[in-house]
């Protein structure tokens, strides 16, 4: 029997694959989760069982769970890293962005939220903040109905879309989150800048 | 050891002659989580098995 590993990266993806369906879903979420846990255990006994990604020199291997793709690293024959999980269906906004902060005009965006605050809950917490112009938007970026994550002095808030139910809530590290479909606008639209450079500086070098 | 620059290419040479950007970027971008989660195999940022089940338990609440 192999011993399994799960890599930073591999969790941070399924932690986002899960946080992505259960906005919607929870239920869903931690039945897809379970799924794709549940799946990787079989490479405990059956290192192999997944194709060869050939691009990278190394033993890279993937195993499918329905759309899923669960990147593993065969280090030895008792030894397996999970690298990653991917869903090739997922909006593309949050691939390249996935390790990178983006700065967005923290003043705005805090005028923003204090204008919102019919639709922001909790204010108390975002409220403390001393100096709305350090605000960045960190890789949670999403479909138009989903949260962008934003970072304030080490915080993290979580901007969702108004239409949902108003209720408290919390993020993976158990802080406050809000939701404010204004703020969250802005930084799809500051983040999909980025993608636009990014994708189209990748394709650029690659060709040269 | 291949270069970034030609492994991403392969990854480009790899894909469908009619592929879209979108397709294409997709590719690039599982190319990029899986060079993200060798850095972290190698740098030994990893949890055991058993600590990933326990947290999506917790995520789950």
């Amino acid at each position: 029997m192999a011993r399994l590993n799960w890599t930073a990266e591999a969790e941070r993806w399924l932690r986002d694959i899960y946080d992505y369906i259960a906005v919607e879903n929870p239920i869903a979420a931690a039945e897809v989760v379970d799924g794709i846990y549940n799946q990787a255990q079989h490479l405990a006994r059956f290192p192999e069982m997944g194709h060869r990604y050939a691009v990278i020199d190394q033993e890279v291997r993937i195993l499918l769970y329905g759309h899923y793709r669960i990147a593993y690293a065969v280090r030895s024959h008792s030894e397996i890293d999970i690298l990653g999980v991917f869903h090739g269906a997922l909006d593309i906004d949050r691939y390249l962005l996935s390790s990178e902060i983006q700065p967005v005009d923290g003043a705005a965006a805090w005028q923003q939220i204090t204008c919102a605050n019919t639709t922001v809950s909790p204010m108390s917490d975002l409220s403390a903040c001393a100096d709305p112009s350090a605000f960045a938007v960190a890789p949670f970026c999403r479909t138009n109905s989903l949260p962008v994550r934003l970072l304030h002095n080490g915080r993290s808030y979580l901007l969702g879309p108004a239409r949902r139910r108003h209720r408290p809530s919390k993020d993976r590290a158990g802080r406050n989150s809000v939701w404010c479909r204004t703020l969250r606008q802005q930084a799809l639209s500051s983040l999909r800048d980025k993608l636009r450079f990014t994708g189209r500086q990748a394709l650029q070098n690659c060709r040269s | 050891m291949s270069s970034v620059k030609e492994e991403l290419a392969e990854v480009l040479q790899r894909q469908p002659a009619d592929s879209s950007s979108e397709e294409i970027v997709r590719e690039l971008a599982f190319h990029v989580m899986v060079q993200r989660g060798l850095a972290d195999s190698q740098a030994g940022r990893t949890i055991s098995n058993g600590e990933m089940g326990r947290r999506i338990r917790q995520w789950q609440g």
